[in-house]
């Protein structure tokens, strides 16, 4: 090969780029959208506990919690909106499900609604403030499932971007169990949502899904 | 084909995204893809998705092995204390 040693650095240097380029729009392609819609899910969700908590309708001979389908309504709409975004915008057709992104989501979704499953036979909360502390709890635990991926992925990526924001709202919404009652909800909502949502747009501003980050 | 190398074997990419990342035109792109694809190192489906015609790139085993010799043999350029290797 008649390449000169400058020439052949240049290549690897530009083989180097353009791999880790197309890595990362295949991972992150669409990443500004989802911050947005579960940004939006996170803080609809929680300022509607704040409000929905205390009532239940009538289903099937049993009362349903109204809190429960909210959060149901709008995990299934945030999941099948982030589903019909990445098919739009990712440049990638996977040969391999495996290495599809979404099987990684739920995968960890699946294992915390086992964990849960199998912790809950033995929670007895006493009275109504020990009932308000477990909701809570299951309030912490609903926002930072998603924050575990964020990190994991953050690692697996080498994104700061996704790292430091699993980090921070794991902070902020563990913070938020100081907080009582109402003020719980509506921090949660705006510190996990809100914050989603304006990373979202700031990332659709700046061309974070364009891999420039 | 770093940017076909760097995925999967059999995982396809589209088209459009190539040209936009390298900055290429269809003309250019289209006749270097040719090119690749009589040689046996690429395989190009055109295909419709949401009734749009969209065109996939995969690199086959015989291309992925192509590249990975042609990167080492730009590894072994620099890494050679005689200088570029002739022929």
């Amino acid at each position: 090969m008649n390449v000169s040693p400058e020439e052949a650095r240049e290549s690897l240097a530009e083989v180097g780029a353009v791999s880790k380029a197309t890595w990362e729009a295949a991972a992150y392609r669409g990443s500004d959208w989802m911050f947005i819609i579960w940004g939006l899910v996170w803080l609809l969700g929680y300022v509607g506990t704040a409000f929905l908590a205390p009532y239940t309708i009538p289903y099937l001979g049993m009362r349903v919690s109204v809190t429960a389908l909210w959060w149901v309504v709008l995990l299934a709409g945030g999941g099948m909106a982030s589903g019909l975004v990445y098919r739009k915008v990712t440049p990638v057709r996977w040969a391999s499900s495996a290495r599809n992104v979404g099987w990684l989501w739920l995968v960890l979704w699946a294992y915390v609604y086992l964990w849960v499953g199998l912790l809950v036979p033995f929670l007895h909360p006493e009275g109504t403030r020990g009932w308000i502390a477990l909701w809570k709890h299951f309030g912490v635990l609903l926002g930072t499932v998603p924050m575990c991926g964020y990190l994991i992925m953050g690692l697996w990526l080498e994104s700061r971007l996704l790292f430091w924001l699993g980090l921070l709202l794991t902070v902020l919404l563990a913070a938020g169990l100081l907080l009582p009652w109402l003020w719980f909800w509506l921090w949660c909502g705006v510190a996990a949502g809100g914050t989603l949502l304006v990373t979202g747009l700031l990332a659709r501003r700046r061309g974070v899904s364009r891999g420039e980050h | 084909m770093a940017a076909l190398s760097s995925l999967g074997p059999g995982d396809q990419l589209d088209f459009s995204y190539l040209k936009q990342s390298l900055g290429a035109t269809d003309g250019n792109l289209g006749a270097h893809l040719q090119r690749l694809e009589e040689a046996g190192y690429i395989k190009v489906d055109k295909t419709f998705v949401d009734r749009r015609p969209k065109t996939y790139l995969t690199a086959t085993t015989r291309g992925r092995a192509a590249f990975e010799e042609h990167v080492a043999a730009l590894r072994e350029i620099l890494d050679s204390p005689a200088g570029p290797s002739r022929g």
